[in-house]
């Protein structure tokens, strides 16, 4: 019912119940007279206040709308506001405090292959005293051992920011020209310990010990999609060159203006309660606010792409003085920015001209066939799957995601990690899961996820699930690199295993066979991606390690003889981190312990070697035919020796 | 006021069932009305009945002022509750329902009642 009817039905009743009391006080006259002008009075008052802010008002010109703090959202949005408020969304970017910093500042001294660094506070000031970032460069000149190396020299950086809360949280320090500076050493949240932050990304060993912050700003990089309404303003010299930043964020992290555009003209026009119940009652959507479920879904979406895509500017969309981010939610994101799906593709977009060395460079975001490869780009591969093309509007963000929902890690709805996710459209595999899927219905292998989203995706020393809603396919393994999903579980079975089981598959025997070569055909693809590719295969295969699922359909005793033998020559400690976690997994801390990935070398391999010999006391029993094992049950060193002669292995660094 | 004792007790069986129409969080603006309404209608009727106990030593009153007192008193006592009541029935996640409307009304027509018995009150005292 609509809002005028319920307020004069109500205040009929009640002032013709006025009329007949005053009637009886006085006389009918006087009564209903009286009972008028009090109604009238009341009823007027609520009519002009109505009319002072109508229900369809909203902004014409909204990037004209300026932002409020999302404190002001709580007042009405209780539970929306604490719904955010628990998000790590809301904390991605936040001021160095003692409430916000995770990290143990308490005097402790970490040491990093001889380089060390000293975490203090002062009060409420946090600070690291850590290797002075010139000292660094000429260490990684001259070499360690040089003997022209002048001794360590330090420098006392305050840590005034904090970007990540989750998975790591990085330090960053403010330079008097306004420029925020990454640190080079990251606090691991998940681990509870200090890593150097080449350990933190995935990026090789190297001896600079400043080589994952040099030339990274906070300013650049981390500002646009870790914060709500971001404008670098940077200050420019006479030729151009940034000078220094004047910053400015509505607000750091992603808070409820990021998805719901700015909020100030909602707050005025809603401190109406005439035309809250107004809007109340009428069931229409309150045009001062942007509400993603009442935009189309590919502009719903786009909300999640500005931060969750792999975009880069249209130069003549955004304002060069400012670089304001000029996206409002609702509004078409392909009209400011470009969509990439290469990062070859990424530089051309931006003029940026690729050094013509041989091989080429490796993609650090993409596989070969447009797959992100790295998290906050998930649109990307969601929009390259079929259930996206050819769903006609059934498949967004939100079918699965909610930001206001229980579940703060992933941001999932209820049971949608569960197949339900997949039966809203597919409910037809319900009753015939396991014919599908061929492993039991409870099963590990009948998760549709699994499959279609394994895991191919790395950031912040972990794997993720690919969101691109894909069937598995060997060729697209054989020509990327990327795991093939069947191998992500069945680590011990080898591409042409996996190419056997997947002809019984219903429907699949049409296709024509992939020819193999006789390592593809006979050894396990798992070992193969680890000893042969590149790095970017290799920590996805080493995530896999630590998978319950992929533990249980591999068995587990064959992890440390070999990944002691494959941590030997791994130069990326994400991979050795990954793949230890594994063992960690598998056998527990103590027994898969000490290892530090992070170790000098001889460390490492003195702990490997304990290690190996541990784990080789027991010879490896069968049936593991797709493990290159010697008579002795151990792993046969001449044939890893011989397919790490065949590794590709080009340096790569993916900051994510 | 024996009405609204039974929607306490009303209340209280819904604590007691856990009922998710009650309880659950997108409904807490309802619980929050509901327990106003509650409490209103009680604490008023007390009023209600200290003020016809103790009308024949206290005040001096004409017959219309009494009238009008004891009206509003009453208008006061079903309207404030009543508005909560309702207020917590079709509400959004923000506002209550128009039926909240009603409260105002009953506020205003309690505001009379009780300067009434003020000035009643004050003229016995100076007479």
């Amino acid at each position: 019912m609509a809002v005028p009817f319920w307020t004069c039905s109500l205040l009929l009743v009640a002032a013709l119940v006025l009329a007949l009391q005053l009637a009886r006080v006085w006389n009918m006259a006087r009564g209903v007279a009286a009972a008028l002008l009090v109604t009238g009075i009341l009823a007027g008052s609520w009519w002009l206040l109505g009319q002072a802010a109508p229900p369809d008002a909203g902004p014409e010109d909204w990037s004209q709308v300026a932002a409020v703090p999302s404190a002001s959202c709580a007042k009405c949005h209780a539970d929306h506001y604490e719904s955010w408020h628990r998000s790590y969304h809301r904390t991605m970017t936040r001021d160095a405090a003692p409430d916000t910093v995770k990290g143990d500042f308490n005097n402790v001294v970490h040491d990093y292959q001889g380089l060390k660094t000293r975490f203090t506070r002062e009060q409420d000031a946090y600070f690291l005293e850590t290797i002075d970032p010139r000292w660094a460069l000429m260490r990684a000149k001259l070499g360690p051992e040089s003997d022209k190396l002048p001794p360590q020299q330090h420098v006392k950086l305050r840590v005034d920011r904090l970007v990540g809360s989750h998975w790591i949280q990085e330090c960053m320090h403010r330079e008097p020209s306004g420029r925020y500076q990454r640190l080079p050493l990251i606090y691991h949240i998940v681990e509870k310990r200090w890593v150097h932050s080449n350990g933190g990304f995935l990026a090789p060993d190297s001896d600079d010990f400043w080589s994952q912050c040099r030339g990274y700003a906070w300013n650049d990089s981390c500002l646009y999609c870790h914060n709500t309404g971001p404008a670098k303003n940077p200050l420019r010299g006479p030729r151009g060159q940034i000078i220094g930043y004047r910053t400015e964020v509505d607000e750091l992290g992603i808070s409820c203006q990021a998805c719901h555009g700015p909020g100030s003209e909602h707050v005025r026009l809603n401190h109406n309660p005439a035309r809250r119940l107004a809007l109340q009652q009428s069931g229409a959507g309150d045009p001062s606010i942007v509400h993603p479920m009442r935009l189309s879904v590919p502009r719903r979406d786009e909300i999640c792409a500005r931060c969750h895509g792999a975009l880069t500017p249209k130069a003549e969309a955004w304002d060069p003085h400012t670089n304001r981010d000029p996206f409002i939610p609702g509004q078409e994101l392909a009209k400011f920015n470009h969509f990439f799906w290469s990062e070859a593709e990424q530089a051309k977009l931006t003029g940026v001209r690729l050094p013509k060395e041989e091989p080429e460079p490796i993609d650090g975001r993409f596989w070969g066939d447009g797959t992100p490869l790295t998290t906050a780009l998930e649109y990307n591969g969601m929009a390259l799957s079929a259930c996206y093309e050819k769903g006609h509007g059934k498949l967004s963000c939100l079918s699965c995601h909610t930001m206001h929902g229980p579940d703060p890690n992933f941001m999932l709805k209820p049971k949608m990690n569960t197949n339900e996710a997949c039966f809203q459209c597919h409910g037809e595999y319900r009753e015939r899961l396991s014919a599908h899927t061929r492993h039991p219905a409870e099963s590990a292998g009948s998760l549709c996820y699994n499959c279609h989203m394994p895991h191919l995706v790395y950031s912040l020393l972990s794997t993720h699930r690919s969101h691109r809603i894909e069937i598995p396919d060997i060729e697209t393994t054989r020509a990327t690199g990327k795991p093939h999903a069947c191998n992500q579980c069945h680590l011990d079975k080898s591409l042409g295993w996996t190419q056997e089981q997947l002809k019984q598959w219903p429907g699949s025997k049409a296709k024509k066979a992939v020819p193999l070569t006789q390592d593809e055909s006979t050894l396990s693809s798992a070992l193969l991606l680890m000893t042969t590719k590149d790095a970017r295969s290799r920590v996805m295969v080493a995530g896999a390690f630590a998978n319950p699922a992929a533990q249980h359909a591999s068995g587990v005793d064959w992890f440390g003889p070999f990944l002691t033998r494959l941590l030997r020559d791994e130069r990326y400690p994400a991979v050795r981190y990954l793949a230890h976690r594994g063992l960690r997994v598998a056998f527990g801390d103590e027994a898969s312990g000490p290892f530090d990935y992070l170790g000098t070398p001889a460390q490492k391999q003195a702990q490997l070697s304990a290690l190996q010999k541990r784990f080789d006391a027991t010879p490896l029993r069968g049936p593991l035919p797709h493990l290159p094992l010697n008579a002795q049950g151990l792993p046969d060193d001449a044939v890893l020796r011989r397919l790490l002669g065949k590794r590709y292995d080009p340096d790569l660094s993916i900051h994510e | 006021m024996l009405l609204f004792l039974s929607l306490g007790i009303a209340l209280e069986t819904l604590h007691g069932f856990k009922v998710g129409f009650y309880l659950d969080p997108e409904n807490r603006l309802r619980q929050l009305l509901w327990r106003l309404a509650h409490a209103h209608g009680t604490l008023l009727s007390l009023v209600q009945i200290a003020f016809a106990a103790g009308l024949a030593s206290f005040g001096a009153w004409t017959d219309k002022r009494l009238k009008l007192a004891s009206y509003f008193l009453l208008d006061g006592l079903l309207l404030l509750p009543l508005g909560f009541f309702l207020g917590g029935i079709g509400h959004s996640e923000v506002d209550p329902s128009p039926g909240i409307l009603l409260v105002p009304f009953g506020a205003l027509l309690l505001f009379v009642a009780v300067a009434l018995i003020a000035w009643s009150g004050s003229k016995s005292v100076s007479e």
